[in-house]
């Protein structure tokens, strides 16, 4: 068998790992969050195979530096990871990104109907990104700023009354004066006027003074502070929110313009091109085109994306709808000997179509393709025709290769940290909480944003809340754009703590929204966009840890100040400003005043239990316990990360180093014990991607306790270890998009067990009940 | 070989190796002609069109225009040379657009611009019915009136402009008060719409365009006779806050420039008495203005 080999990989915290993985088979590398696996994927083999294959071809940019290994056996690598959204046009749409909007486009240039204006028919002519297709009103976005200027002026030119009458009642007299002063006539129409007095009318005349009627509506609308409603867009009247100039919207296939063919789902859309194909000529371009989209509509069926529409924005996609979308591509590519790297990507799935999907992906390697899949879920890791596992903890108690083999040989392994716990994994059992009978709930009323029909749904509080359903059935609809936006709403909160997302309107009423002190959504984003923000900074013991080494200062008879602590402020080198690093000729250099070390040298000379300021940022979590264990409020706050499976992150590393579920979890542990929340409303997406079932009972611990201080938590899942550990589910369904929206299921677990209507039911007690058999758990 | 000479050769060799666009290079310095040369199987008695540099002649046209009468001034409204446009759907920020703004590329009249030639909004007035009616009725993108966006459709509409405002078509109005009165032969400049409104390529010798050059070099002035107003000369090279003045391109230190695609231009450094001009190819891409290497090895000390 050929394999790709790399030896001697130091990467992060890699220590010299010797991997060889499989070529043309199916690999799963798998660990504890933190241990590597990504390092190894994505950082090395992932970049070793794109800058190999762009040096190739001489696309390569000559200044790129690259980490270079020894690798043997690459080939040409495609990377699907999630952060590749973030860097998508925000216009972007399922159907541009697939290309099936360009081949809808040649279609209607080709045979679209109703071309009454003898336009010569191009398929840029259908496209609102293209200035020969937008919309001139709104540029294509389908949206114009609400004051509409146009229409102020239709008011004038419309009529033929004198232009004093139709002006509003304020301007009138200002405008008798105005025509008297420049000699003119004020009792002309709007078409008797110069081109002067045309444009005072409309936007006045700041020289001979006249205010005209858009300033004047203009001033009005900022002083009567009715910002709800002037400040949103206004759908665009000329193109009806289409972005497309209005004569090709009257170009019809079977009835339907472009913009009606983006709004229809895959299933529909095949329908219609089926039935298209049946009457088209074998050879013909149309044919081509038509067979080219069938195949597309096929693949996005086939990933589960059947509900999806052309004019979806990619933006909106979750992760794992969007790293379905790039899957669907590759079977049109006939491309072999490729080696694809996903990065998890059954996250955001039911446990019910997981298997459906590891299998297409398992299906690349028919065409000689390598696939390199990083993965916790354990579904997945029982697929694998070869398994890598990092560990055995993360970070710096990472980076070593615990296990390499097959499916067989995993099972039989002693090293393997993963297979330990699938083995010893326990259930979280759900809280007991002693006065269920009284307790309060919030109610959302008659809901229909995206696919909801018309919901109404009780929340009770101070629980830990699970919104399952399969995926496009209406979770995040109900959760993040209901529940999160009426909270906000009715609590006149306009802080930035709510993440909320973004675009769509909401509706619904919200009853008890005031039982609450404050709703905040907990996102995996990353946190700290400074490069000086660390981790003892981010949990605010930077000050702490400062204010001990400036007690040990006094003692030492040194008249300094806290900021001498601070390599941003008075306990900067120097010479490099507390960089660390001086920048030569855009070259950079460890200062050579500090060693890199930041701070002035008589600084470093204060030391608390042995330790000087610097060389506390490189211990880690689990080492500062320690040293801390007199300080009371430091000690607390670094318990809780420990507590939280973060024990191995050190001092003074950067955020921006850290992993969205680490990121969570920081702003979790912050919630608990910083902000020490009572009575505030958590939300949170899909909390478990990116953790192996370690770390999620990590997670669930700090869940619980918020519960247990009177919080109330609510997590939009698949994952059927925190699905089981809830003390309250509400179910949407029963399938997606159209066909979905609607809460087929609510309550206890046990009730939901019970409930025949419920999709999640039958894993839910298999999971209870077959645990030591999780592997089997489809 | 006298130092000069070997300028010239230096420059020659240049030109021939690295600048594969240029046919011909003439530089007066005070009224005399102290450079000429021709490239690429070029012949002095060769007209070529001169691109966008008729931009800067179109400037004259306006101020000649306006010394006649024929327009009032640069603040006049644009709607005053087309009475019967303004409909229900005309985007009303058209009523604040003055001949100013078209001089000075900041009508804000939607214009996307991608990379090299492909301009949609050119291809899609080329389909229009009616190119000027098209053109008005383009929506304002940048309604500040003061975003500068160097657009053909703006120079389009002045020489629309001037053959409204002088009854005369184009090529009859130029003739008259400007090319028969500085030497340039020419015998026709186009319209290049159905309407024959805006103004199409115009092909002159290298010695004509050097010609128009020294009429400003010399405050617009030939041979006693104004032939264009001399404040019209300063106000049209006047820098109105984005190195650009009305259709002329501003360098620092007064010196002023026609430019078209390819690097054809009239240069004209008035501190030094000189006028530099340049027939150019123009190649779609690895073409360069032969501006620098003029600068560089002709006129350097």
């Amino acid at each position: 068998m050929k394999y790709i080999e790399c030896k001697n990989l130091n990467l992060h915290n890699l220590k010299n790992i010797n991997a060889n993985i499989p070529k043309g088979e199916f690999t799963v590398i798998t660990g504890v969050s933190g241990s590597g696996k990504s390092t190894l994927a994505f950082d090395i083999l992932v970049k070793a195979g794109q800058t190999g294959y762009l040096s190739a071809i001489g696309m390569l940019p000559e200044h790129e530096v690259i980490d270079r290994y020894e690798i043997n056996g690459l080939s040409p690598t495609v990377c699907v990871s999630q952060n590749l959204k973030r860097q998508s046009n925000p216009r972007s749409t399922v159907g541009s990104r697939t290309g099936m909007l360009s081949l809808l486009q040649s279609l209607f240039a080709e045979i679209g109907e109703g071309n009454n204006n003898g336009l010569k028919l191009s398929p840029s002519m259908f496209s609102q990104n293209s200035a020969m297709g937008m919309c001139y009103q709104c540029y294509g976005t389908g949206f114009i700023p609400n004051i509409d200027e146009k229409e102020v002026f239709r008011l004038f030119i419309d009529s033929e009354r004198p232009v004093i009458e139709v002006l509003n009642r304020n301007l009138r007299m200002p405008f008798k004066q105005y025509c008297k002063r420049i000699g003119a006539d004020y009792m002309l129409s709007f078409s008797e006027l110069s081109n002067s007095l045309k444009e005072a009318v409309i936007y006045g005349d700041p020289d001979i003074y006249f205010k005209g009627t858009i300033p004047y509506i203009r001033e009005c609308k900022v002083n009567s502070n009715e910002e709800s409603s002037d400040m949103i867009n206004t759908r665009c009247d000329k193109c009806s929110g289409t972005g497309l100039r209005s004569d090709v919207l009257n170009i019809k296939i079977l009835g339907k313009n472009i913009a009606a063919f983006k709004q229809l789902n895959m299933f529909d859309l095949s329908v219609i091109l089926t039935e298209l194909y049946e009457f088209s000529n074998d050879n013909s371009i149309v044919s081509h085109i038509l067979t080219s989209l069938i195949h597309k509509t096929e693949h996005l069926i086939n990933a589960n994306l059947g509900y999806i529409t052309l004019d979806r924005k990619i933006p909106t996609l979750s992760g794992g709808e969007f790293q379905r979308l790039l899957l669907s591509t590759f079977f049109d590519l006939g491309l072999n000997d490729m080696i694809y790297v996903f990065d998890e990507p059954t996250m955001g799935l039911h446990e019910s179509e997981k298997r459906n999907l590891i299998q297409k992906i398992k299906q690349l390697t028919n065409k000689g393709n390598t696939v390199i899949v990083v993965e916790h879920d354990l579904g997945t890791i029982e697929l694998a025709d070869y398994i890598i596992e990092l560990g055995e903890g993360g970070g710096i108690d990472g980076g070593n290769i615990v296990f390499q083999g097959s499916y067989d040989d995993f099972i039989n392994s002693k090293s393997s940290v993963i297979r330990e716990a699938m083995f010893k994994m326990t259930v979280a059992p759900p809280l007991l909480l002693s006065n269920t009978d009284v307790s309060e709930h919030i109610y959302l009323k008659h809901v229909s944003v995206n696919n909801l029909k018309n919901v109404s749904v009780s929340i009770p509080l101070h629980k830990l809340i699970g919104i399952a359903g399969v995926s496009g059935s209406g979770k995040s609809s109900l959760i993040s754009q209901s529940l999160v936006p009426l909270l906000r709403i009715s609590n006149e909160d306009d802080s930035d703590a709510y993440e909320y997302h973004e675009g769509k309107h909401t509706n619904g009423i919200i009853i008890n929204a005031e039982k609450i002190d404050k709703a905040m959504y907990v996102t995996q984003k990353p946190i700290g966009r400074n490069k000086k923000s660390t981790i003892a900074t981010y949990v605010q013991i930077g000050d702490s840890i400062r204010q001990l080494y400036l007690n040990e200062a006094l003692k030492m008879g040194r008249k300094y100040k806290i900021g001498h602590f601070s390599s941003n402020s008075q306990g900067a080198c120097e010479k490099c400003g507390g960089e660390g690093a001086i920048n030569i000729a855009g070259i950079s250099y460890i200062c050579d005043v500090c060693n890199g070390k930041k701070y002035k040298n008589e600084i470093l000379e204060v030391t608390y239990n042995g330790f000087n300021i610097d060389q506390i940022q490189s211990i880690t979590v689990k080492e500062a316990m320690e040293l801390f264990k007199d300080n009371k409020r430091i000690y607390n706050v670094l318990n809780a990360l420990y507590n939280l499976g973060l024990s191995y992150l050190t001092l003074g590393q950067s955020t921006k180093t850290i992993s969205g579920g680490e990121a969570q979890r920081l702003k979790l542990s912050i919630e608990l014990y910083i902000q020490n929340s009572t009575n505030s409303l958590y939300v949170l997406d899909e909390p478990s991607s990116g953790l192996s079932c370690y770390d999620t009972l990590a997670l669930l611990n700090i869940l619980h306790k918020l519960v247990m201080k009177g919080n109330t938590v609510i997590v939009i899942e698949h994952d059927i270890q925190i699905l089981s550990a809830c003390n309250y589910l509400i179910e949407m369904g029963p399938k997606s998009g159209e066909n979905g929206g609607e809460v087929i299921a609510t309550g206890s677990i046990n009730e939901i067990v019970s409930n025949s209507n419920s999709v999640i039911a039958p894993y839910i007690s298999q999971f209870i009940s077959g645990l030591e058999i999780p592997y089997d758990r489809y | 070989m006298t130092d000069i000479k070997k300028k010239f050769k230096h420059f020659n060799q240049v030109i021939n190796a690295a600048y594969p666009n240029v046919y011909s290079i003439m530089i007066f310095q005070n009224n005399e002609k102290i450079f000429e040369n021709y490239y690429r199987n070029a012949q002095p008695n060769n007209r070529r069109s001169i691109m966008s540099v008729s931009k800067s002649i179109l400037s004259a046209l306006v101020g000649i225009a306006i010394d006649k009468n024929c327009i009032e001034d640069v603040n006049q409204h644009i709607l005053d040379f087309f009475p019967n446009y303004l409909h229900s759907d005309s985007d009303p920020n058209i009523l604040r657009l003055r001949l100013k703004h078209l001089l000075t590329m900041t009508s804000g009249f939607y214009n996307q611009r991608l990379a090299a030639d492909s301009q949609p909004v050119v291809k899609r007035r080329e389909t229009s019915a009616d190119w000027l009616k098209y053109t008005l009725d383009l929506p304002i993108h940048k309604p500040d009136l003061k975003t500068f966006c160097y657009s053909n459709f703006d120079a389009d509409l002045v020489s629309a402009i001037i053959k409204i405002s002088t009854k005369m078509e184009l090529f009859d109005f130029a003739d008259k008060y400007l090319f028969s009165k500085i030497g340039i032969q020419t015998e026709k400049w186009d319209y290049k719409d159905p309407q024959s409104m805006f103004a199409g390529e115009l092909q002159l010798t290298t010695d004509e365009m050097a010609q128009f050059g020294l009429l400003y070099l010399n405050n617009g002035s030939w041979n006693g006779s104004q032939i264009i107003p001399k404040n019209w000369i300063h106000e049209s090279t006047t820098d109105y806050g984005n190195g650009y003045g009305y259709l002329w391109w501003l360098k620092p230190n007064g010196v002023f420039m026609a430019s078209g695609a390819g690097g054809s231009m009239i240069l004209v450094i008035p501190k030094e008495n000189i006028v530099v001009a340049s027939q150019t190819k123009h190649l779609k891409i690895n073409w360069k203005s032969p501006i620098n290497a003029v600068m560089e090895i002709l006129l350097s000390e």
